[in-house]
Order: structure tokens, then sequence, then C-alpha cells
């Protein structure tokens, strides 16, 4: 049996072995035998290999009463395609020779594999036996009835589920209201639960079931979500999708979900509801699931659809601070204002937190666990608030960016350095990177010019646009103050290898941006 | 009926007893599975209806409400008796077989207040049933019920509700697991495991009952231990534990009992750094030790069956003299190892003729050492130290054994096991001293546990065993209690000198030249990474005078030459991994990753006694160490003396005493090559003294020509801080880590 993190319970069963190697270039020959009992289960075939492969041969042999067909993507002139009729055997071999291949996206942070690796998709079509047709995946629909038999099998309590909705949302609610609730409802109380056994994999688990236990899988949630909903009068359907670790392409007829959403038909639209994901309200959607495609329960025929992609101003982690100079430090007060995936990464790691260690947590967020940074006074939303931005409020004392020399100060206005850290270590990164969502990042500071100083000099602007990442710096001045205000956006989360280098230049200008210094002197009176 | 003969008869007695414990592996699944099911349901339902008051209290303290969560009730159950009856032992294991069984319940009752605290308690693995050695059986049951708010009891059907986790062909389970159904914010989870133990071929030799909490409050802790009268029982409540009340049930078996609603509380107490539990932290120890049984070996000074409270360390010293004893013919059985040593120690008196008798017992402990690695593993502590004796004895050396305490574990007079108790051998008069080789231990020094620590001392004449090897005599020299030395802050410093400059195409950069000299307990943080076995192995056979190197000796026999390939493609791995560890200490000095290392090179791998400092160096780039102003500099100069440590709120508020290693220093000494044109405007604020009794840092900065010149030091005197001072050695890390945060600025001339 194979455990994987994450999952509590895995019926996926692992065969190893150890290689008994013993010295270099060593050669060590295995082979095994995997058979699938159905084939709608064996649909993709992937060509790379953990580690870098000289060469490999994956042949594919169908019968000639077999209808399947075969589509290559990520295939690189390193793989060749040939095809061999065995009239004999009424076979034919498609065979894929591949020479040179290197080592799958493996590391940590990288594409899911579909994005970069060479793999086969294989369509199984139908099959023409002697006494009886089957029909596999000839058309979309077939996939759907495949699905919709195993969701099915479940069978919910209608009236027990309706009772329980209507003790959490009264009739004197709004529509809009009444959603929320059973939404964040689901959200909170359901526990989420992977499970991964025969036929539990496919089916969801009853929603009075799921009721009961306080937890279930992403099926099962969603079930009790869509069992609830349409008890509140609400047509909700379930949903699935895969996310964006896998394949997904709705003009080839394979079932490629991973993974099962709720939406929910209301006024002519289609929202999107996935009561897997905490800290997220009705409309805004988890990173993985954007803009992945979606095949809706709809009877006996089916919807396809798109999560829709959230703007990256939906993912906003926007600092407002004022500051004025005290001794050597810079001290102020900050609201931080968090939205989509920067709102869900934060709650998810202070609620992770027992409730005495939250508000330290939530400091050391602030601080950035620099001991020369100084965080009091936190005031935080409430997560129940059910708003979509995520507005944090606080005092802050920053040690370390002012420097008096004589008549002058030297001050450094932006002490978070986002992406300061961001160089990428070209020797050791093999694979593409994909940031986990897409940002729009604003501070805007001002610093109080203390009276009898005058400004001298301010750091120059900077401007930086490459295929992934956005940077606008400004200095300026308004009134008495300084201002400061950085704008990064990060647009496309997919950073490839080819552009390392450049990304790596354009670190180095942002930090070259932020080791630089305001100047503000104390003005010479005239004697 | 027939009569069965004689012989058939005298067979089917002798194998009855062992085919009745085998029915737990030959039970059909199902039919196990069954009895294990009515089995648990017997213990649960005679765990729920304990008789204690604590656990029908349902109410929080309104103090408490904030909390994550908070025990409301917690009993420990023990029962270590060979006849008393319980649901446990009788539907377990029945109630013939004259060994020890051992039940352990712990029951508790925590009322859940949040996310996190739901998060954790919501799961559990457990296995039924385990085997451990040779025919001691463990069995697991776990019970689970959920007081919901309105006072409802829902009981979890934890095996209908557990999944298996299987390993192998036949799917064989490896444990259970539950995600506990039902529960919810504002539950009370009552809950317990219960372990119950044969034992056939060990003893429970070091068992604890805790009287502290972690992370949550407790408001009830209540604890009973039932002891058979044919067993010894040694017990000892430490560090403010409650006194156990002591009576003789009905049967004869003594009944301890101890409760408290006053735990101490430690919170994250994974974080939390040097901490000595056994000499701080509410304890009760017990050791229940089977001495009536012949099948097991006890010292002669062994007490008979009974239950002794504190017993005292002459008697547990006396023990430990029995159990090394029992180890000598082991170590007589080790004649090759004696042989290569005694070879070696020839070998370097040749070389060496004028040596003196220490550096003698030096080289003889080396060359142990040496010959020790890799070795089986019945070449333990105990023979080891017997083969010392030996040797220091053969070649003229005065040598006497000892046992000592160690400050992380129990002090001398509240010791409860020999294995308390740890060996050393004074040697030449008490004027060294031998340990245990520990990771690259030099001669001579002095594990940071054992510094400062009593032991009792004598002279080992002779061991008198039977024909098996069961010793029958020991006879010693008189005993000495001695205290061991304490180092001091100079035997443990951390030397670090950089040579600092701004690299002429980027002023944005430094390049950087750190040599570190690291001595005493500064070692062993990075020694165990940094050396390879083939740096070890060289250096070893250097300092011991061994000509051939260990490929010639792989060489010389068949057996072992098809090893040499492996072995070289071994030490080229370490080799190329060395200079990922160099980056790794680079990383882990600034908590940055450099730019760019240029070279690095280890010129002493301090585990010699002539070369007893790991000294190296590395020359890098790094990045966010200078910023501009203008046409200023600003260089951040506190930065060069490493990332600091960064104490957390539950540091800052310790409840409990901190045990340093060793006293220690570092001392920085940093050359900043100032770039031509500019001169330095501030240095004076760099010049500090922080100091108190438990901590000092300085740093006195001055420009000397071109260059900045920081001589900095920071030591830890006092390894014992009690817990009320805590906020003393606190005031100097938090102003450490302001001059970390120091910069000085660098004035473009005009």
């Amino acid at each position: 049996m194979c455990q994987q993190d994450g999952i509590f319970y895995s019926d996926t069963k692992a065969c190893y072995f150890d290689l008994p190697f013993t010295k270099k270039e060593e050669a060590i020959s295995v082979s095994f035998k995997k058979t699938y009992n159905d084939i709608r289960l064996f649909w993709q075939i992937q060509l790379a290999e953990p580690q870098y492969v000289k060469q490999k041969t994956v042949e594919i042999v169908i019968p000639s009463w077999m209808s399947v067909d075969i589509i290559g993507y990520n295939i690189g002139e390193n793989i060749r395609k040939s095809e061999v009729a065995d009239t004999k055997n009424g076979t034919v071999r498609h065979i894929y020779a591949i020479k040179g291949q290197e080592a799958g996206n493996w590391q940590k942070d990288a594409p899911g594999y579909y994005k970069t690796g060479p793999y086969l998709i294989l369509v199984p079509r139908k099959a023409s036996l002697k006494k009886a047709k089957i029909t596999f995946f000839n058309d979309f629909s077939n996939v759907y009835k495949w699905c919709k038999e195993k969701i099915d099998m479940t069978a919910n309590d209608d009236q027990a589920i309706a009772d329980f909705t209507g003790q959490i949302v009264p009739d004197s609610l709004t529509e809009e209201d009444k959603i929320a609730r059973i939404f964040s409802w689901v959200q909170n109380n359901i526990r989420y639960l992977a499970f991964t056994n025969g036929l539990a994999g496919f089916v969801p688990d009853n929603a009075q079931d799921v009721l009961r236990k306080k937890y279930g899988d992403c099926k099962g949630m969603s079930n009790l979500l869509k069992t609830m909903l349409r008890s509140a009068g609400f047509d909700a359907r379930l949903v699935w999708v895969g996310t964006k670790d896998i394949y997904s392409d709705t003009s080839i007829p394979v079932p490629a979900f991973n993974h099962m959403i709720c939406a929910l038909y209301k006024d002519g639209a289609v929202i999107y509801l996935d009561p897997t994901v905490k800290y997220m309200e009705a409309g805004e959607y988890h990173e993985t699931i954007q803009g992945r495609p979606t095949m809706i329960e709809n009877g006996d025929s089916y919807a396809l659809g798109h999560v829709p992609q959230m703007t990256i101003h939906r993912n906003m982690d926007s600092l407002y601070c004022q500051y004025k100079i005290d001794g050597n430090t810079l001290a102020g007060e900050a609201s931080l204002a968090l939205s989509g995936g920067n709102k869900h990464f934060l709650l998810s790691m202070v609620y992770a937190q027992e409730s005495s260690r939250r508000k330290n947590t939530l400091r050391q967020f602030l601080e950035k666990g620099k001991p020369q940074n100084k965080v009091s006074g936190i005031s935080m939303d409430s997560v129940a608030s059910g708003k979509s931005t995520l507005y944090i409020n606080y005092k802050e004392v920053r040690d370390g960016c002012v420097n008096k020399i004589g008549d002058e100060i030297y001050i450094n206005m932006d002490t978070r350095q986002d992406f300061a850290s961001a160089k990428i270590d070209t020797a050791k990164r093999k694979s593409d990177i994909e940031y986990a969502y897409r940002e729009f990042i604003v501070r805007e500071e001002y610093l109080q010019i203390p009276e009898g100083y005058e400004l001298i000099s301010l750091p120059a602007n900077i401007d930086i646009e490459n295929n992934n990442f956005w940077v606008s710096i400004r200095h300026g001045t308004v009134g008495r103050k300084i201002q400061y205000r950085k704008v990064i956006k990060i647009e496309n989360t997919w950073l490839k290898r080819q552009d390392f280098e450049r990304w790596n230049n354009d670190i180095d200008r942002l930090n070259k941006s932020y080791r630089d210094h305001i100047i503000i002197r104390k003005i010479q009176t005239e004697i | 009926m027939k009569k069965l003969p004689a012989i058939v008869l005298l067979i089917f007695l002798i194998v009855s007893p062992l085919a009745s414990y085998g029915q737990y592996d030959t039970f059909e699944q199902s039919e196990s599975d069954n009895n294990y099911a009515a089995r648990a349901a017997q213990i649960r339902s005679e765990v729920w209806a304990w008789d204690i008051p604590a656990f029908r209290n349902y109410s929080v303290p309104d103090e408490y409400a904030d909390e994550s969560a908070v025990v409301l009730a917690r009993h420990r159950a023990i029962d270590a008796t060979a006849k008393k009856s319980n649901a446990a032992r009788i539907f377990f294991l029945g109630d013939n077989t004259g060994k020890l069984f051992y039940t352990d319940i712990d029951r508790r009752m925590i009322k859940i207040n949040d996310q996190a605290a739901l998060d954790k308690f919501s799961e559990f693995s457990f296995k039924e049933e385990s085997t451990h050695g040779m025919a001691n059986l463990m069995l697991k049951v776990l019970g689970v019920r959920i007081i919901k708010p309105d006072g409802s009891i829902h009981e979890v059907d934890v095996s209908g509700a557990s999944v298996s986790i299987t390993e192998g062909k036949d799917d064989k389970e490896v444990y259970k697991k539950l995600a506990i159904p039902e529960l919810q914010k504002g539950d009370i989870l009552d809950w317990f495991i219960c372990d119950v133990y044969e034992l056939r071929s060990l003893n429970l030799s070091d068992q604890v009952i805790p009287f502290f909490t972690v992370d949550y409050p407790a408001l009830s802790y209540s604890c009973q231990l039932v002891f058979g009268k044919n067993l010894t029982i040694e017990y000892r409540s430490i560090n403010g534990a409650p006194v156990f009340s002591r009576e003789t049930d009905e049967e004869g078996n003594i009944v301890l009992t101890a409760e408290t609603d006053r735990l101490l509380r430690i919170n994250d107490t994974e974080n939390l750094r040097w901490i000595s539990s056994r000499r701080d932290i509410p304890m009760m120890r017990f050791v229940v030790l089977q001495n009536k049984s012949a099948a097991f070996f006890k010292p002669k000074s062994a007490r008979p069956i009974g239950v002794y409270e504190n017993v005292p360390y002459e008697q547990i010293l006396e023990d430990a003299k029995w159990f090394l004893a029992a180890y000598n013919f082991r170590a007589e059985m080790l004649k090759d190892t004696k042989k290569k040593v005694l070879e070696t120690v020839a070998n370097y008196r040749d070389a060496c003729p004028e040596s003196s008798i220490e550096e003698l017992a030096n080289i003889i402990y080396s060359a142990l050492d040496f010959e020790w690695s890799g070795s089986p593993s019945f070449y333990n502590s105990h023979t080891f130290i017997l083969m010392l004796d030996q040797l220091f004895k053969e070649n003229g050396i005065e040598s006497r054994i000892g046992f000592a305490t160690n400050k992380y574990d129990a002090r001398k007079d509240e010791i409860v096991t020999d294995d308390d108790l740890q060996l050393i051998i004074l040697a030449n008069g008490g004027k060294q001293l031998f340990f245990l080789p520990y990771q690259y231990m030099v001669p001579g020094e002095i594990p940071s546990g054992l510094q400062g620590e009593p032991a009792t001392v004598f002279m080992l004449n002779k061991i008198v065993s039977n024909t098996s090897g069961k010793p029958i005599k020991i006879d010693t020299g008189p005993e000495e209690l001695i205290t061991l030395p304490q180092s001091t802050a100079q035997d443990n410093v951390h030397a670090i000198s950089i040579e600092a400059s701004v690299l002429p195409e980027d002023s944005g950069k430094l390049m950087i030249r750190r040599h570190s000299s690291r001595s005493g307990a500064f070692k062993n943080e990075i020694q165990s990474s940094l050396i390879s076995y083939e740096n070890w192995d060289t250096t070893m056979r250097r300092y011991l005078h061994i000509d051939k190197s260990l490929m010639d000796e792989l060489n010389e026999k068949r057996r072992t030459r098809k090893l040499v390939e492996k072995v070289e493609g071994n030490f080229e791995k370490a080799r190329e991994e060395q200079e990922e560890t160099m980056r790794q200490e680079i990383f882990a000095y600034h908590k940055a990753e450099p730019q760019k290392m240029v070279d690095y090179s280890v010129t002493s791998f301090g585990v010699t006694k002539d070369q007893p400092n790991l000294v190296y160096g590395i020359t890098y780039v790094m990045d966010g160490f200078v910023r501009t102003a203008g046409d200023n500099l600003i260089l951040d100069a506190g930065k060069l003396i490493g990332e600091q440590w960064v104490p957390t709120d539950n540091d800052r508020n310790r409840s409990i005493n901190a045990y340093i290693p060793t006293p220690r220093m570092l001392e920085y000494k940093v050359s900043f090559n100032i770039p031509e044109g500019y001169k330095v405007g501030n240095i004076d604020h760099m010049n500090v003294d922080y100091s108190n009794k438990y901590m000092s840092f300085t740093a006195n900065a001055v420009v000397e020509g071109n260059t900045i010149s920081i001589l900095a030091k920071k030591s830890y005197p006092i390894t014992f801080v009690p817990k009320d001072d805590w906020g003393e050695l606190i005031e100097i890390i938090d102003k450490t880590n302001r001059f970390y945060s120091s910069s000085i600025v660098l004035q473009k001339d005009r």
C-alpha cells in the first residue's frame, strides 16, 4: 500500500525494490508487469523518468479489434515515432524511440509534469469483439456517462439534509446570505480528509454520512454542499475538474479529472464553489483550479465550462504605511490588505496555530522574522467577516534603516524588500519554476520629513518588465512627506529555464534599488 | 478413551504454553478480528466505568476560555501484577502464564476549542498487536468517545471507523488509522490508549509518569500503579512530583496513588533549547524487574521482590558494577581487536620511543577507537571500557574505572537505574580522563553533559566468572568520589577571522574570506557533516603512525578486495558532498545563500590529540551587506558576526531552567578594507560592552589606515541559568541583535 502525504487513506499499491548498485556505471536490468483490468483507467503514459534517460523505447501494441487514439504532447526531436503493422497477429505496434531524454520536472516548485514533460494520451474509443461491441470513450458523452454512473451510486437522504439546512438558513435570509452561510458552514465544519479506496475514489460519500461524520473528501464535501443548496431551493450540481498539475483538455474524451467541486446556477450564471478550500468566499477560486476546464452534471447530458481566471488584482498584497523618524528608527502605522491567494496563505498559516500562538505567528509574519522590526497593536478583521479583502492594522518600529551622519540622515524606506532573495541558483536548478499564485503587490509608504530638515536626494525610480515580472518603483514628495510607491505584478507564474538569466539580472536591479537610500539634511541657517 | 503413551503426554506439556501464545498468529483472520473486537469492547466498558469525579466535570474555568484545548482530566492506570485479574489480561493473554503482565492505560478528557486542536486530535494511528524481541507481546486498544456540548455521549466505533494500512503481497496490516467521526470544535474528546504487554524476556527498565503538561493546561491529573508481590519495583518522584501514597490491597499487591491539579506547563518543547528534563520536570520514574525469574541476569546486589522507594545511589552503583562485569566475557572474546590495537601501539612505540606515559595512553585510546568503528553491534560501551582498562594496565598505565552522572540525566542522588550512570576511565593517577567515543572526540575531551558532574571511581582488580560467563565475584579497590572538571569558555571557542572588501565591479557585493577555528564543544555542531569517513580514517592513520592506507588493507585480502571499488566510489561521492556542506555552513552563518563560493579548505579536522581544533577557511561573495545613499556607502557591519538567535515569545517566557552544554565563547576579528575614495562617517556606535553574570557581548571598532577593524566577543561563562534569571540572558541576546543590525557609513570624499 502506498501512503502519500496529505492523503488519509489510499488503496494505491506500490511495488518497490532496491537496486544493489555497487559501483559506478554498473548496469542492472529489471522487468515487471502491471495489468490494468479496465482500459478506461489507462489513458496516460509519461515518457520521461526522474533520471536522465540515455535510451528508452515505449511500444504500444493495439489489436485490430480495438480503436485507440494515441496523442503525443511535448514530444521533442529526441523522440521518434513509428508504426509497424503485424498482419499475422492483427496488431499495430506504435513505437516511441527516446534518446537523451532529460529528467522530468521533479524539483520543488516545478510546474506539473504535463506542462513540460513528454507524454502520451491514449483514448480508448471502442472495441469490436465477435459477440459484442464496446464503446469506451468515443466522445465526451461516454466520459460523462462513465463518471455519472459513479455519482449516481450515492444515496443522499434529501429530507435529513433539508431538515438540517433549515436549521442554519432561516427563510428570512436573502438568497445571497443563504448561499454564503451554507457554503461557509461546509467549509468550516467539515474536515477535509482525502480518501481513495476502489470505487470510493469515484463515488461521493452520502451527504447525510458526511454531515454525521463531519469529514469528507472533495466528492463528499461537494455532494453535501450540493444537497444542502438544493434543499434550500438552489440549482446546484457536481463538477469534475482537473487541477493545474494534471493534463486537461476537454476536446479529448478522457476522464482527466482529479477534483470535484460544486456549481451553483443562479440568475443565468454559474458560480463554482470549492468547499475544500477555507478562507475563500463564493466567487473566489484557488489558483490550482482557476481557468481549468470543467464537466458539470446535467442529468443525462452534461455541460462543459471553465473555472474563471481571477485577475491579479484579486490576489492583492497591499501595504500602506505612514512613518516618521524616531531616533535611529522608522516608526509608524501600517495597514496591510490581502486578498485571494495571499489572504488564503496567511489565514491558513495563522489558523493552523493554536489560539494562544496565533498572535505571535501573525506578528512574526509582519516582522518578516527580522529582529530589527518590532510590530505591536495588531488588529485583524474577523475571519467570519465574509469580506474578500482581509485588513490588518498595526504599529511598527523599524531599526537599522536610519543612519545619521553629521547633519545628514540616510533612510531606507522599503524594509520588506519583496523578491530580494528570489535569485535562482542556475547551477542547481534544472527545472522550470512555477510560483504558487499570481501576485499584485503594492507598497505605498510615506515619511514625514522632520522639522528643520530638507530633502537632498531620492533613489532613482526603476521599471522592470519581462515575461513574468513587472516592477515599478517611484519616489516622490507630497508636501512635507516623501512618498515611496512600489508595484510588483506577477501575471505569469511559470518561469522557464531559458528566462532564468534575465530573471536574475532583474532581481539584481531590484536589489540595487533596495540598497539605495533617501538623504535628508538639516537646513543650514545663515547667520 | 484411549490412553496416550507417556512420551506423547510429555511433548504435549512442553509445547502447550507456546501453542497457546501462538494462537495469535495461527488464528484465521476473521476469528482473530472477532476476538480482538470483543476483548477491546470489554476493556472499553471497564475504562468508561471508572469512578473518577474529574471525568464527570465538563466545565472549563473562564480563565482557560481562550486556550486551544484544555485537558479536563487525565488518569494513568498501570498494573504490573502476575496474578491480579483485570479485563485486559484475562481477555488478551489468559490468566495462567505466570509471566509479567503489564497494562498501561492513559485516559484523557480534552475540551477542543479551536481548529488547530481539532486537527491535532481528530486522527489516530495505532497498531493493535505487535511483538518485541523473543515472545514479548504488545496489544493496544484505543477507546474514543465524544461528549457534545449538550452533555450527550457518543462512543466511536473504533473498529468500524478505522482503516487498515497494509503492506506486502498479502496485504498484512501494518497499522490502523482512525479519523474520528462527529468531532467538532466545542466538543470534549474522551479517549484512552491501553497497552497490554506480556513480557517474557524483558524487564521494564525505565518508565516515567510525567507530572507536567505540554501546550495545554491540565486541570486534573491522577494515577494509580498496582504492583504485584512477585516483582521488584523501584521508584522515585523527582523535581516536585507528588509524593505517592502507598497501600496494600487484599491480594497483597502494592498500590501507589497520586493526584494533582497544579501541573507545570511547558509550551513548544520541541523548540526550547537547553532543557534537562530529569533535573527540572516533575515526574515519577520507576522500573519493574523480574528479579525472581532465573531467565534474567541480575546483579548480585539486586533487590529481592518488593516495592522500594528512593533506592540509594550506592546500591545502584553496585548494580552498575555487576552489569559491567557481566560483559567481561564478551570483552575477552574480542581478541582480534585487541591484537590490532597492540600492533598499532607497538609501531607507535617504535616510531616515538621518547613518548610519555600520557601520550601512550592517548595513543591506546585512539587506536582502540579506530579499531572499534564499524565493529559488530555487541561491541558496546561496557566492552569498550573493559578493554581500554585492560590495555592500559597491560601497557603499564595506572587505570581506574568510574561511573558518572550526566547533567542532562538524573542527579547523583536521584538515579533510578544503572543506565543513569556513564562509564569513564581515569588514568595515570587521575591526570587523564577518558570517555566513550562520541562523534570525533579527542582523547581527554570531556563530553559536555559530564563536565562538573560527580563520578565514583575505583580500581577493577579482577572479575571472576563461572563457565557460562556469568560474573560471580568482583574484586575492586577502594572507591573515590570525584568531580569531573568543568571546562571554561576558553576551552570552547569559535574564533572567526573575517577579511571583507567591496567587489570593485559591484559595490553592493562583499568578498568575504572567513577563517574559523573551533575548539571543544564548538566542533560538534559541524564536525559530523563536514568530515567524511575518508578524512577521519586518513587523519587517524597519520596520528597512529599506520603506514598502510585503507585501500592497501582492503587490497591485501581476497575477501575485501572486491570492496575497493565501492569504497572509492563512496569516498568520491563524499568529497562532492563536502562542497555542498561548506555552502550550507555559509548559509548557517549568514542565513543567506552566498552569491558565489570561491574556494574552501579544511586544514585541521580536530579529531586527534595533536590537532584538536577544527580549522577551515571559506571565501565567498555575499549580496545585501552594502547599501548606498547618494555617493556614500552603508556597510551592514553588524551582519558580519553572523546571524544571531532571535528568541520567540515562548523563549522569552521560559518556565524552566536552562542547562547550556558548556561555557563558550565566540571571538570575531573583522577587517574591512575601506574602498578608495571613501572615509568612515560613523563608528563609535559599534563600540559596545554588554555583560552580566550569564552572558557578555563586547565589540571594539576602530579605523586603522584604510581598514575598519572590529574585535567582538560573545561569551557564555556559566552553563546553568535559573529560570528566574533567564531574562538576564535574553537582555544581552537582544542587545547583541541590535549590534547585528548596526551599520557604518562610508562617505565619499568630496
